[in-house]
């Protein structure tokens, strides 16, 4: 029941024909702040177009230049004069033509009075239309308007889908409405309102009819007869099912989505139609028909901890919102409610721009993998998947992600060190933004799984850097299974790539850290194979002269520096690398000495053993290791250096 | 035969006061085409324009009404499509030999409120938004009624209103050479009325339309420019005889067509069935006042300025 209305005072503005007239004119206007002029130039933007079928009405707004803030909510009810239909007085029903003449009944509204009382457009028409107007000028009308009985908005399944294509900006054509009323329209632009903020008011334009020619008009949602032409508005079509009408994502997505858990959630109410008593039986059937299409995932105790309660992985804080909408992700995906789903996942995306404390963090992981939502296929949507993903390496992970935060990633999806994670998150974590070198590696590396090309894309972008990776694959490393990956991607890297990085620099990188040999033998200790192919491939890309020129060994001095010039002892692996490289039985030689005499005096023994042992150690020729560096090959023209 | 689907788009926009009958003119349109000799079709690809197109053919056509008054800057794509016949030379000595083309030419029609052409109209939206949408067309369809020019007699001062600001608009545009670039037919309305009729008759300009079956007359295009200026020399406000000195001065006189048009024709004897000078005016009005076809509608010189129009922006070939 509405029974409290709200005093407006509206400005108003009569136009039409005079008696003797041709032309539209304000026939008379309020004396109020609004000028004829100022009636002029709204009515002029805000024209329906001429209509076999009146009344109508237009919604719009007016603001005065002059006075910023005082703004207006314009109401024009447009109309012909009939016997029984007549909202002015001294009007004539045809022109000096004898054709029909259309009035309009222009009314602005202070947009802050009707919103203090949240007043909607039905409630303003509905006071307008009894106003009569005069041919002649006079003071602003006091107008009673109803204020609304309820704030709570009535769903209705095309309204909720229309209101959010209004936040896209672009106009909202409604076709096939020829069979309802005007007040019919009227009440659905209404409708519509009441699901976005009030404040959409201040500026909103809507008719409930305009001709289909009028290409130039300005309302943001109309009803007509055909589309407009050439104009990008979003087409919807009265009695179709509202599935039809597809939302786009961003903002109105979002806002589609809001609306249908909260709105939505309430309209269904009238779908519950089982007769019902008030019993505690039929109560309790209310409620499980209610809540029974949601069934909470409940928390599965938490193991005990040896940390103190608010350290990391303590109980969660009451209400940690995070983690209760990673508990509704799991829900709704297991109930395959994509709706909701996109909710939480939106919730979850905003969620995570905020700060969130590593503690916070490492609940969130906990959960994550307990509830399993990195697990392949748990949403079954790779579209969700993507956006779901990058939500919880944001807000669990912390990006840009670095190597500890992609062990954890495996840890919390059930992926085993070294293993290939499934491709969503894998794109999931490429574009999330990743903070070490190690780790796009890796994720670049398992990649080329499925996706050769934006692997060999990577490789040559320049984002590659040898010397760094060599650096990182000297060090230490969680664990091994990541390193040798690492190892692999480099070594591609250097095989496919070579006009992108300088052998000398490899070599150089080499040289600083062993040529990797120690750290790939404590890797791999029981992967000889892996070594020595390793380390060939290492050193023919650092030496690629002699690797590539048959008969070509590398230098003397190259031999020495890499067997027993690096200050770490050379392994059989690396040995056996250095001995795939030479051809001739001299180079060998020196290989076996350079090998023995790096072995042992770069060994870690006392100097009393060293100085024994010196004197047992194969001579090395100082002077021939600067001697000639190529033997002459039989037939062969060519000459030249090994570095 | 060759096919050529995007022949020409031109951009018309219709000028006149109130009541001159530049949405009669359309409404008119398809019944015209289907009169004419040339075997012209009209269609769109629009549903907004596809629906004007209905409306208006079966508003004059079927019910006979007239239509309502233009409330706002109204835009509608038409497309004719037709024969167009150029000639084409054969070789490096051969002669020219005639080819037909089968063509389209979408015509983007504004129709306006004709009270736009008021001085106190200058600033509001619509009136920028005709000056925008003349700005952009290639043509103008100028109409003249003589009849509101005697009661009225404000031909001159909305028609010069108009022109002045879409001079200040073009006169922007690169290329402007002094005058508007716009072709213009200009045409001389109702001419089924007996006072334009008389006027026509008087002056010896009415000749025997010999493709017409029901005999009508007509004034020849070498003429139309002569009654135009006669016509308005009867002006109520006394301006009218300056409205061809108004044209000719914004437009190039060479890109300036007149025709004498009559988007209902004149009346049909329905006993002879054939055309009756003493009862020419296919208009008659009910006791409230309202405008009713009387009888079939014969369009008389509305496909002629079209065609004029569409042949001027025509390609050269």
């Amino acid at each position: 029941m509405t029974s409290r209305t709200v005093p407006v005072i509206a400005q108003w503005a009569l136009e039409g024909k005079q008696p003797d007239g041709e032309d539209y004119r304000i026939l008379a206007c309020s004396t109020g702040d609004l000028s004829r002029r100022h009636f002029e130039d709204a009515l002029g933007r805000f024209q329906l177009g001429e209509l076999n079928t009146l009344p109508q009405v237009s919604v719009s707004y007016a603001r005065l230049a002059t006075r910023p803030g005082s703004g207006y909510v314009a109401l024009a009810i447009h109309w012909y004069a009939t016997e029984d239909q007549r909202h002015a007085d001294g009007v004539s029903q045809r022109d000096n033509q004898g054709r029909p003449t259309a009035y309009t009944s222009y009314f602005c509204l202070p947009y802050q009075r009707l919103a203090d009382a949240a007043v909607g457009y039905l409630a303003m028409h509905e006071a307008l239309r009894s106003v009569t107007l005069n041919v002649a000028d006079g003071p602003p009308k006091e107008v009673p308007i109803a204020m609304p009985r309820s704030r709570i908005p009535a769903a209705e399944d095309l309204a909720v889908r229309v209101a959010p294509l209004l936040l896209t900006g672009r106009p909202v054509c409604v076709l096939g409405a020829e069979g309802t009323s005007m007040l019919e329209r009227l009440e659905f632009i209404d409708t519509i309102m009441e699901l976005l903020p009030y404040g959409f008011r201040a500026r909103m334009t809507a008719a409930t009819w305009t001709r289909a020619s009028n290409r130039n008009h300005r309302f943001r949602l109309f009803f007509s007869a055909a589309p407009r032409a050439d104009e990008p508005d979003y087409v919807v079509t009265w009695g179709e099912r509202p599935e039809l009408v597809s939302v786009p994502d961003r903002e109105a997505g979002e806002y589609f989505d809001w609306l249908q858990d909260n709105i939505g959630q309430l309209a269904r109410l009238a779908d519950l139609t089982s007769e019902l008593g008030f019993s505690p039986k039929c109560t309790l059937q209310a409620l499980e028909s209610v809540l029974g299409v949601r069934h909470r995932l409940q928390f599965r105790p938490r193991p005990v901890s040896h940390v103190p309660a608010d350290g990391p992985g303590g109980p969660p804080p009451q209400g940690d919102i995070g983690e209760e909408t990673l508990v509704y992700c799991a829900e709704h995906a297991e109930l395959a409610n994509l709706t909701r789903l996109r909710s939480d996942i939106t919730f979850l995306k905003k969620f995570a721009e905020g700060e969130i404390g590593e503690d916070g963090r490492a609940r969130y992981r906990d959960t994550i993998a307990r509830l399993g939502l990195l697990r392949p296929g748990f949403l079954g949507d790779d579209k969700y998947e993507e956006r779901l993903y990058g939500a919880l390496l944001r807000m669990a992970f912390a990006t840009p992600l670095s190597y500890e935060a992609y062990c954890r990633i495996e840890d919390c999806a059930g992926v085993a060190p070294g293993d290939t994670p499934h491709r969503e998150l894998l794109v999931a974590i490429a574009k999330a933004g990743i903070a070490e070198p190690a780790v796009s590696a890796i994720v670049y590396w398992h990649l080329r799984k499925t996706d050769e090309r934006k692997v060999s894309k990577w490789l040559v972008s320049g984002q590659v850097d040898a010397v760094q990776l060599i650096g990182l694959l000297a060090g230490e490393w969680t664990y091994p299974q990541h390193a040798r990956i690492v190892c692999d991607l480099t070594l591609e890297y250097l095989k496919r790539a070579p006009g992108h990085y300088q052998p000398q620099q490899v070599r150089l990188a080499l040289s600083q850290h062993g040529f990797l040999a120690r750290a790939l033998q404590m890797r791999h200790p029981d992967q000889d194979q892996y070594q020595v192919h390793a380390l060939y491939r290492f050193l023919t890309a650092a030496y690629p002269q002699a690797a590539a020129t048959p008969g070509q060994d590398l230098s003397r001095a190259a031999i020495l520096q890499i067997l027993n010039g690096t200050g770490a002892p050379p392994t059989p692996a690396l040995l056996s690398a250095v001995l795939m490289l030479l051809d001739r039985p001299a180079a060998w030689q020196l290989a076996w000495n350079a090998y023995i005499q790096g072995s042992l005096t770069l060994a870690n023994f006392d100097e009393p053993t060293l100085a024994r042992l010196r004197a047992r150690l194969p001579h090395i020729d100082a002077a021939a290791i600067n001697g000639p560096r190529t033997r002459p090959r039989m037939g062969s023209a060519r000459s030249g250096g090994t570095p | 035969m060759a096919y050529r689907a995007d022949w020409s788009e031109s951009g018309v926009a219709m000028l006149g006061p109130t009541e001159s009958g530049k949405t009669t003119f359309l409404c008119a349109l398809k019944k015209a085409l289907l009169e004419h000799d040339e075997e012209w079709v009209l269609f769109t690809r629009d549903a907004a324009s596809q629906r004007q197109l209905d409306e208006m053919s079966s508003a004059l056509i079927s019910e006979g009404g007239f239509p309502m008054p233009t409330r706002t800057v109204d835009t509608i794509r038409w497309i004719l499509g037709g024969t167009v016949e150029r000639r084409e030379r054969k070789g490096r000595f051969g002669g020219e030999i005639k080819t037909k083309d089968q063509v389209e030419i979408t015509l983007r029609l504004t129709d306006a409120p004709g009270g736009l052409g008021s001085a106190d109209r200058v600033g509001l939206s619509e009136r920028t938004e005709l000056i925008k949408q003349l700005a952009d067309s290639s043509a103008v369809l100028y109409m003249f009624d003589p009849i509101r020019e005697f009661t009225h007699g404000d031909a001159f001062e909305r028609t010069d209103s108009l022109l002045s600001e879409l001079m200040g608009v073009v006169s922007q545009e690169p290329g402007y050479e002094g005058k508007l670039p716009h072709r213009l037919a200009v045409c001389v309305t109702k001419l089924d009325d007996p006072r334009v009729f008389r006027t026509a008759h008087d002056l010896g300009m009415l000749v025997p339309d010999d493709s017409s079956r029901w005999g009508f007359p007509r004034v020849h295009e070498t003429d139309a420019q002569a009654l135009f200026h006669a016509l308005g020399e009867i002006s109520r406000s006394g301006n009218g005889e300056a409205v061809p000195r108004l044209l000719e001065r914004y437009f190039y006189p060479e890109r300036i067509s007149y025709y004498v048009t009559s988007a209902v024709g004149f009346m049909v004897n329905k006993h002879t069935r054939r055309f009756d000078p003493r009862d020419t005016e296919n208009v008659y009005r009910t006791a409230s006042g309202a405008p009713l076809v009387r009888g079939p509608v014969h369009p008389i010189n509305v496909v002629e300025p079209i065609l004029w129009i569409i042949r001027q922006l025509a390609p050269v070939t």
